[in-house]
């Protein structure tokens, strides 16, 4: 009989033998579904966290393009370069420094990251601040803003002083919300931010001292932002300049959010792997229900060609449905739980039905059932029709036959490359784009 | 015995059981002549089931040659044998073997389905009608009698017209009466069909009903009590 005709007796066998429902088949069912479950979610996350960073990419930078420079401002010619390509720019030095209260009980020091701004600054959104007032008026005459976390720690409130460096400063107000936060949770210290000219005499900003400048650029409508990327590197590649653009406005973010969900894909895996061991214990338990059925298949003279087919076919159906439910409930739980989950996350997030985290899911599921229900499966092979005559079964062999056991390796090495090659991807989507100007 | 549909010369069967190796068979010749009807009977663990297994390639012996219709089992593979047993033979068991998912029909279909033929249901319809089941045909073998479960299994194991039936003690499982109905079923189309029958009973009245008679004890042939009175 040729592979067709045997497919189509053994998909009529296998269409009967569903007869009894998916009663038998919950345990096999729940395991795989979960597993792919897991996994479609973490997926969905962090699509919908890729694509927020990719529409806020611009706003997370502070504008459309960014050249920054470490120890030093950006030299009158750079100016020059940027001023004539940019219909706006924005000077910005971010560092790290003490924020210093001299109290009652004697001082008081904490670590602050500052960022000081001039007064094109913010390009792009808006700064919130508590008490609500422009951010002109509060950082005007040596006034100052800073994250409430630290204004909590040193026991400051509106209009009380501190000092940077060697200058004294007001607290006007405390900064709620920094659009160009590309840090998000994630930098090293609570924030100040304060106008740059108030810092002269601060002596925080002499060469020598660690400090780094962005310089944000709001870039006419039609600029071709990979002709641009070519020309800054040619312009900077000497003087160490880096370029960033809207294109991947916060790539640290985006590294984070791929190594964490990376990660969780791992995790997913292995709860996928231990339900596959459940799928493969199902499979198992169905197949030994199933010996004086092969036995009598046997015996009417189906060879084991129809027999494997008959129960790969029945496992196959049920492997559907199961990565089914599992692609369901990943896709619908992220969004059901989309509101609750941005107003966690520290990160924009676009929640929709994104295709390929789904499309990785099923095949994830897919090999994983493939893998721990193939041995199981090939056991039927072995089941020889005098079992219907006596009880007692053949001495079982230990491994499956050869074609067997290679195809199992092989689906291993395809599940481990599939995981390799899609964190890889992940991985480099933010990768090139974070284009350092040094080669 | 001019031409023998089955020829056993010098079988062996030992098999390897939780106390080591058991002889089960211990050189077993015979021949069966086309058209020609066997009995074989014995006290039980004598080695009748295992004979009637090894004519119908269901086990391998592990000394000298089964040979059906002129091929020798011995040379053939699981694939081969199972295709064999479905061109050549139908097997009738103690307790019936229907699959229990299936339809009387379906169950009737399934060596004809397994053969290829197209026409598989009709011809299963047939079968079942034949044995007086026609109006069971969407029956599942849970909502039937074991004799009406005996007939669907007979009417699966003619349905293919095999040259060969192989029948371990069939009315083991029933009672008188429906045993009764079944041998005379089972002789009928047997007749009708001509097949070569093997007989496995150990009621001996079932076994007079053969043209011939073979005894087995211990593994070994005890007599050849009779030749056919016909
Ligand atoms: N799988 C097995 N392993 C070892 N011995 C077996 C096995 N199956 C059956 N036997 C033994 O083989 C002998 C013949 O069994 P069987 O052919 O079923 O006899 P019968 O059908 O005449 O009752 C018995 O002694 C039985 O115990
Ligand atoms: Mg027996």
């Amino acid at each position: 009989m040729s592979l067709a005709t045997d497919t189509a007796s053994a998909a009529r066998f296998a269409r009967r033998e569903l007869r009894g429902g998916l009663r038998g088949f919950r345990i096999f069912l729940a395991c795989l579904a979960l597993g792919v479950a897991a996994i479609a979610g973490i997926g969905m996350v962090r699509a919908s966290i890729q694509m927020g960073l990719e529409e806020k990419g611009a706003e997370l930078l502070g504008g459309d393009a960014e050249v920054r420079f470490t120890y030093r401002f950006a030299e009158a010619e750079e100016r020059a370069w940027m001023a004539a390509r940019a219909t706006k720019v924005s000077e910005i030095t971010d560092f790290r420094s003490m924020v210093v209260v001299d109290g009652p009980e004697g001082t008081e020091r904490a670590l602050t990251q500052i960022k000081s701004v001039d007064t094109a600054y913010p390009l792009l959104g808006a700064v919130t601040l508590a008490p609500d007032m422009p951010l002109d008026q509060a950082l005007a005459d040596h006034g100052a803003v800073m994250a409430p976390v630290l204004a909590d720690r040193l026991g400051l409130e509106p209009g009380d002083n501190f000092r940077l460096g060697t200058q004294d400063f007001t607290l006007s107000a405390l900064l709620m919300v920094e659009p160009d936060n590309a840090g998000g949770g994630f930098s090293l210290g609570p924030r100040t931010l304060v106008r740059t000219d108030a810092l002269t005499d601060s002596g925080l900003l002499q060469p020598g001292t660690l400090f780094e400048t962005h310089y944000r650029l709001q870039l006419p409508a039609d600029t071709n932002l990979d002709t641009l990327e070519t020309e800054a590197r040619a312009r900077f590649t000497e003087t160490g300049g880096r370029w960033r653009d809207a294109r991947n406005g916060a790539p640290g973010i985006g590294r984070f959010v791929d190594r964490l969900s990376n990660f969780l894909i791992l995790v997913g895996l292995s709860g996928l792997a231990v339900g596959g061991v459940g799928v493969s214990a199902a499979v198992r338990a169905y197949l030994a229900t199933k010996t004086s059925v092969i036995a009598t298949l046997r015996t009417l003279g189906a060879t084991r060609r129809v027999i494997f087919l008959t129960y790969f076919l029945q496992i196959g159906v049920l492997s559907l449905v199961g990565i089914t439910i599992g692609l369901a409930l990943g896709a619908i739980v992220p969004l059901a739980l989309a509101p609750l989950l941005q107003s966690q996350l520290p990160v924009p997030a676009v929640f929709a039905l994104h295709a390929q985290p789904l499309a990785e899911a099923a095949l994830y599921g897919a090999l994983t059932a493939l893998i721990f229900t193939l041995w199981p499966l090939a056991r039927t092979e072995d089941i020889r029709p005098a079992t219907l005559f006596r009880d007692a079964m053949g001495g079982a062999r230990l491994l499956p036959h050869w074609p067997y056991v290679a195809t199992t390796l092989l689906l291993t090495a395809a599940l481990l490359g599939a995981a390799a090659l899609f964190s890889d991807f992940s991985g480099s989507r933010s990768g090139p784009r974070a284009g350092s100007l040094r080669p | 015995m001019t031409d023998p549909v089955l020829s056993l010369k010098d079988v062996h069967l030992a098999l390897d059981g939780n106390a080591g190796r058991v002889e089960i068979l211990h050189g077993i010749t015979l021949d069966v002549a086309k058209g020609s009807s066997l009995g074989l009977i014995g006290p039980s663990g004598s080695g009748k089931s295992s004979l009637l297994m090894l004519m119908g390639g269901l086990e391998r012996a592990t000394g000298g040659s089964v040979t059906a219709l002129g091929q020798e089992l011995g040379a053939m593979g699981e694939d081969g044998l199972a295709r064999f047993r479905r061109d050549h033979m139908g097997v009738v068991f103690q307790s019936f073997h229907l699959i229990p998912t299936m339809t009387a029909l379906e169950n009737v279909a399934t060596p004809l389905e397994l053969a290829g033929h197209r026409d598989a249901f009709d011809r299963a319809a047939a079968e079942l009608e034949a044995v007086g089941l026609g109006h069971r045909a969407d029956h599942y073998p849970a909502q039937m009698s074991g004799g009406e479960q005996q007939r669907v299994a007979l009417a699966r194991a003619l349905a293919p017209r095999p040259a060969i039936l192989l029948a371990d003690e069939p009315t083991g499982n029933l009672d008188e009466a429906n045993g009764g109905a079944i041998m005379d079923l089972l002789f009928g189309l047997r007749d009708r069909h001509g097949a070569t029958l093997v007989l496995v009973t150990h009621a001996p009245s079932l076994a007079a009903r053969c043209d011939n008679v073979v005894r087995l004890r211990d593994g070994r042939v005890d007599d050849v009590a009779r030749e056919a009175a016909e």
